[in-house]
């Protein structure tokens, strides 16, 4: 599970962060942009998919090379999603207004004796 | 490019169409099939929003955000707190809350009434129904609408009420399979043949029964609403105009169909498929928002909008099941009978009501409880805030153990759009800000709200301090306190401190510790005796309780005697 963040603007408004991977954005990252409101990411990745699908398909790829791409698009949106929506935050000038505590540290295990 | 040609090209047989029964039977189907995946996907969608409340109130504020810190819609209140109805004594407060629910009860049997024999009238749609089919279609819908009126009524009287209603679901289905007719159809729209196995038609029954279970239990019913507005609304408006061009565009489904993959037809369909997706997503929420707006403007509450979104799918199911099958036979008027059905029902429940009860504030109540975990101390606490909705508004800290109770389409909508944190106070807000953020007045049918103030982590403490200070009685739940309780053992500190205990009214069981409770009273220089208690030993005695709250709410007139300085 990764961490809760709250980026926030100077005009109050707020957007949701966690880190981590993502299972939304790997199955379908288009759908994960429209959940976190970032509109245009959503309408540029929903064309790269459709054309990358189309090029696969006119390129007469093999089956078990498009089972890698679509492997690879999967573990890289869910990955780098969260990653990308701090990005575009930072970018646009917003920032971290609110986070989880960071987990308590374990206690170092005694040695056996 | 398509060849525009194919506009003129032969349709594909009417048993291959979307909508090859017709749109109206269609509609009806894929809204009975939203309501199924909704009260399926309720549990799954209640865990995660506990899970984001729970996350959301570990959340410290690390900056501040910009002036316009949002603040969850809500009616501006009267700051004054007032006496509702006039009652000033506990007896009168009492008397009034009776009233009001009985005004609520008596409109909603009226209304079931009025169903159920608008029913009878509405079976002559079938013009083979004589007096026992009349009589047959009544009793089922008045089975089916016992559920959406269970809700409306307060939770003492539907105690069995859930296990009732799902018994006469499961019956009301068995009958409609039964006496159907020679062509009967189940009430999902199914095709029911005469061959249909009865084991298979009880399993149906059996099944809907568990969704209707879903649809009206108390922890459940106010995720299933969303979940079906936006499952519903999304696919009629992303499958209707497909059901429309299958019969007005000729064979140019088919060659879309038959496009090779890659292609650029391919792709533009893809691409027009998913923004009708995301445009039916886009007016399920802006359809969600309006109904918030209703009840955020007092309209209806939070209890009756599910029984009149259930009652209208019930309403079409049973038109779809009872229309004739036969071709040509079906008139356009048949096809809008649930309107004039929903309608005269509403009519009688608004009339039954009469006009809105005084609006003015009445006495505030604030719950604050250990955030236990065991569903059965909920029971008590579901009780009396249920009742004091008639006499006052109910206020908390929104937390994870009664938030599946409380979720309101807005809170809903939000969780759904993942705009749950706009939710969320970051900070202590001003006094002002926090009496605008709470909704005081009752709505048309006399309830008062029940106000959940969510809170980060860095925000709860002053928060809670102001409502305390806001309510006019205090139901403090120590089930289950230990000194290892740290965020109600800081609230029986302020409440020492700020010289609130003639407003508070103690729950305890065996489980709680009596002995850290004085000590946080005598820390803040009070008398452990001023803290009324209420020990319970067996039943939950909320009917005790929530006298106890109105005799604290009326001596509330007095001044509050602060805490001796150190």
């Amino acid at each position: 599970m990764g961490r809760l963040r709250l980026y926030a603007n100077e005009q109050g408004d707020t957007a949701v962060h966690e880190s981590g991977f993502s299972w939304l954005a790997a199955i379908s990252l288009p759908a994960w942009a429209l959940q976190h409101r970032l509109y245009g990411l959503a309408a540029v990745s929903l064309l790269a998919i459709l054309a990358s699908g189309a090029l696969a398909a006119r390129s007469g790829l093999g089956e078990a090379w498009q089972l890698g791409l679509y492997a690879t698009g999967f573990v890289a949106g869910g990955y780098l999603a969260s990653h990308l929506q701090a990005w575009l935050l930072q970018r646009r000038g917003w920032f971290v207004s609110a986070e989880e505590s960071l987990p308590k540290p374990r206690p170092p295990r005694q040695a056996r004796p | 490019m398509i060849d525009l040609g194919c506009l003129q090209g032969p349709l594909p047989p009417a048993a291959d169409m979307l909508f090859s029964d017709g749109v109206f039977d269609s509609i009806a189907i894929m809204l009975l099939i939203a309501m199924l995946i909704a009260a399926v996907a309720a549990p799954l969608v209640r865990r995660r929003y506990r899970q984001r409340v729970v996350r959301l109130m570990g959340l410290n504020q690390v900056a501040r955000r910009g002036p316009a810190v949002r603040q969850a819609d809500g009616a501006t209140l009267d700051s004054s707190s007032g006496q509702a109805g006039g009652a000033t004594d506990a007896d009168g407060l009492a008397a009034l809350a009776g009233q009001r629910e009985q005004r609520v009860t008596r409109a909603t049997a009226a209304a079931w009434m009025v169903f159920v024999f608008t029913a009878a009238w509405v079976a002559g749609i079938d013009p083979r129904a004589d007096l026992s089919g009349r009589l047959g279609f009544a009793t089922v819908a008045g089975l089916l609408a016992l559920g959406p009126a269970l809700i409306n009524l307060p939770p003492r009287w539907s105690r069995w009420a859930l296990a009732v209603g799902v018994i006469a679901c499961v019956a009301a289905l068995v009958l409609m399979g039964s006496v159907g007719g020679d062509d009967a159809a189940d009430a999902g729209g199914a095709e029911v043949d005469e061959e249909m196995p009865v084991w298979q038609l009880v399993l149906f029954a059996l099944l809907a029964g568990a969704a209707y279970l879903a649809m009206f239990h108390r922890t459940l019913r106010g995720q299933v609403l969303p979940l079906f507005v936006v499952l519903s609304v999304g696919l009629v408006v992303f499958l209707a105009p497909v059901g429309y061009l299958e019969r007005h565009a000729g064979s140019c489904l088919s060659l879309l169909d038959a496009a090779q993959e890659g292609s650029l037809l391919k792709s533009a369909a893809m691409l027009v498929v998913t923004l009708m997706i995301v445009s039916g997503l886009w007016l399920s929420f802006v359809l969600l928002g309006a109904l918030a707006r209703l009840i955020d403007r007092g309209w209806v509450s939070e209890l009756s909008l599910p029984s009149v979104v259930a009652l209208a799918v019930f309403a079409v199911v049973m038109v779809m099941n009872q229309l004739p099958d036969e071709a040509g036979s079906r008139s356009a008027w048949m096809l809008w009978t649930p309107l004039p059905w929903l309608a005269v029902t509403l009519g009688a429940y608004a009339l039954a009501l009469g006009r809105p009860s005084a609006g003015g504030p009445g006495p505030q109540l604030l719950v604050l409880r250990v955030f236990s975990e065991d569903t059965r101390r909920h029971t008590l606490l579901d009780e009396v805030q249920a009742r004091w909705r008639y006499v006052g508004a109910v206020h908390q800290i929104g937390g994870p153990d009664m938030v599946a109770m409380n979720v309101d389409p807005y809170e809903s909508t939000l969780f759904l759009a993942n705009r749950l944190h706009e939710l969320f106070l970051p900070e202590a807000a001003s006094p002002a800000q926090l009496r605008s953020s709470l909704v005081t007045t009752p709505d048309r049918e006399g309830r008062y709200r029940i106000n959940e103030v969510f809170c980060f982590n860095t925000a709860w403490r002053n928060t809670v301090v102001q409502l305390m200070h806001l309510s006019d009685a205090i139901a403090l739940d120590l089930r289950g306190l230990t000194a290892q309780r740290e965020g109600t053992s800081f609230e029986i500190g302020q409440l020492a401190h700020g010289g609130l205990l003639p407003r508070v009214v103690a729950v305890g069981d065996e489980s709680t510790d009596w002995t850290h409770v004085e000590a946080l009273l005598q820390a803040e220089g009070q008398d452990p005796r001023q803290l009324k208690r209420l020990v319970i030993t067996e039943a939950p005695p909320s009917a005790a309780l929530f006298t106890q709250l109105l005799q604290a709410a009326a001596s509330r007139s007095a001044p509050a005697v602060p805490a001796p300085s150190a």
